[in-house]
């Protein structure tokens, strides 16, 4: 890539989705996302399940139509450049993508070939800093050994942007811990990770943005500090959350007080309520669920 | 005036894109593009004989070999029904030996739509040489004067072994239908593939003798019939507007 090239990427965000939607068929799965997401930036997607996290994972790498909109990686249009969209991002699903009856070393030899910076040394030595055996089939994989070769795999071709579906479903605790730390060791200036996941706790500790979407659309996409702006839990009395009914998204009745949550607008709230910054899942259960 | 300089840039940089895209169709069936694909194919078969597949496969291109070899050694007119059956065995191993690719991941992968359909057809050129070569050794041991092995070659193993080809790679995802978006997938694949195959064995069977207009006639078809379909399978692997998650 020439200076001029990497000049004028730099001033591109990494990823953007302008008004992107995606269909399957004759029925639209997502609608309506805007999203930007900066270099070095860790972002989680959240959502329940069919919120349409998958659908947007599969519109990002190719897998689904882009029927709105578009989606740009460095400023280059997914819709009329998918492959060269594809050399920038790594792919780590939880699916049966990458399940080959081939040995790690080999199936990264073949499919690395497709890819301008791929580096086998590069994937031999990650495969030695997260303890992957090479030799072994990759069908034959245990669950967490997959993930990480398909991690290996995707930074051993340098990719700005790394997509990870659901990867720590069915992991134990502690192999959670140690993927999370790993994902937070090799986040750099020049890489970005989008990782959809149910594990709210783990992205409140390591994200920086969090997109939340919801039977095919988008609700938000803020950093952590704007979440903690905009939104709030409020507990009190049932007048005093009768106060705030303008600023309510949704309710609850405890045992003895009320619980809400408000979007402020970074304007303050009477200081008589008692106000603490929400918890993901809080955000998920007030703007998605019913009470 | 800095972001006048930045727009040239990306200008230049397009249509030196463009440029290069208008002779990517080309540049797909290279002879270095050809041998990266036999090179890919030959670690595919290596790795796979690590597997029970690839080993069912192996087995299967040997003893369709030696059946074959002990059917025609020495004969001037083999049994055709029993060589047919000993090259579909040959065909089918190759085809448990090269086809170990996960169809999803070729999606994930960074190449156009174009790149994929032409590597496809890499990847049948390499079974049809490979089959080719198995037929030429049939022929070689039969007991046969040169003008008769070289019109079995040119008229039978050549059309048949492109059909044997053929038939490998129509088993990758975009060619089969789909009930749920059949209107964009064009419904024409199995058609076409049954034509391939009924139009091979006619002419590999059909031995009506060397001056036979009959003969000539089926291997013109057979030639024509197989040119069309990896025409079309191109076609369809690069044209067609279909995405994997409407497959």
């Amino acid at each position: 890539m020439g200076r001029k090239e990497t000049e004028f990427n730099s001033l591109q965000p990494l990823l953007q989705i302008e008004h992107g939607g995606a269909e399957r068929g004759d029925t639209f799965w997502l609608r309506e996302v805007n999203l930007t997401l900066e270099p070095g930036t860790f972002m989680g997607v959240i959502g329940r399940n069919g919120a349409g996290k998958t659908t947007l994972f599969h519109m990002l790498c190719g897998l689904s139509r882009i029927s709105q909109g578009d989606v740009r990686i460095e400023g280059i249009s997914m819709k009329q450049e998918p492959g060269r969209c594809r050399q920038k991002m790594g792919m780590i699903f939880d699916d049966e993508y990458f399940r080959l009856d081939l040995s790690a070393k080999y199936a990264a030899k073949v499919y690395g070939k497709y890819y301008e910076n791929y580096s086998q040394e590069a994937f031999l030595s990650y495969c030695r800093k997260f303890e992957v055996d090479i030799r072994q089939n990759v069908r034959k994989m245990s669950k967490g050994n997959y993930m990480k070769f398909q991690l290996a795999f995707a930074l051993a071709h340098h990719p700005r942007l790394i997509l990870m579906d659901e990867p720590e479903a069915g992991l134990d605790p502690v192999f959670r811990r140690e993927w999370m730390n790993m994902l937070y060791d090799i986040l750099d200036d020049s890489c970005s990770i989008l990782f959809a996941t149910h594990l709210t706790e783990e992205l409140e500790q390591y994200a920086d943005a969090v997109t939340m979407v919801s039977q095919g659309r988008q609700v938000f996409s803020l950093t952590m500090p704007e979440i903690e702006e905009q939104y709030r839990i409020v507990r009190g009395s049932k007048e005093q959350l009768d106060c705030l009914k303008k600023h309510l998204i949704g309710r609850r009745r405890m045992e003895y007080y009320e619980e809400g949550l408000c979007r402020t607008e970074g304007g303050e709230l009477p200081a008589e309520v008692s106000q603490s910054r929400p918890a993901l899942a809080q955000l998920m259960e007030y703007l998605d669920g019913k009470f | 005036m800095r972001e006048n300089r930045i727009d040239s840039v990306s200008n230049i940089e397009n249509n030196r894109r463009n440029e290069a895209g208008r002779c990517a169709g080309w540049k797909n069936f290279s002879p270095a593009k050809f041998l990266s694909t036999g090179q890919e194919m030959l670690v595919e078969i290596r790795a796979s004989l690590y597997t029970a597949r690839g080993r069912m496969g192996f087995v299967l291109v040997l003893a369709g070999i030696i059946w074959g070899l002990n059917e025609v050694r020495g004969r001037e007119e083999p049994e055709p029904f029993v060589l047919a059956a000993a090259l579909m065995w040959v065909a089918m191993g190759f085809a448990m030996l090269v086809t170990l690719e996960n169809n999803k991941l070729l999606y994930l992968l960074p190449v156009t739509r174009k790149e994929f359909a032409a590597m496809q057809i890499r990847r049948m050129m390499w079974i049809f040489l490979m089959i080719l070569g198995v037929m030429t050794l049939f022929l070689a041991c039969m007991n046969l004067k040169a003008p008769l092995f070289w019109k079995n070659l040119f008229l039978k193993a050549i059309p048949f072994s492109g059909a044997m080809s053929i038939y490998t790679i129509a088993a990758i995802k975009p060619v089969k239908e789909s009930p749920q978006t059949g209107k964009k997938i064009y419904q024409l694949s199995n058609v076409v593939i049954i034509l391939v195959l009924v139009c091979c064995f006619l002419n590999f069977l059909v031995f009506e003798g060397f001056w036979s207009i009959l003969d000539w006639i089926i291997a013109v078809i057979d030639y024509g019939i197989n040119i069309f379909t990896v025409g079309y399978l191109y076609w369809k692997f690069g044209c067609a507007d279909v995405y994997y998650d409407e497959i």
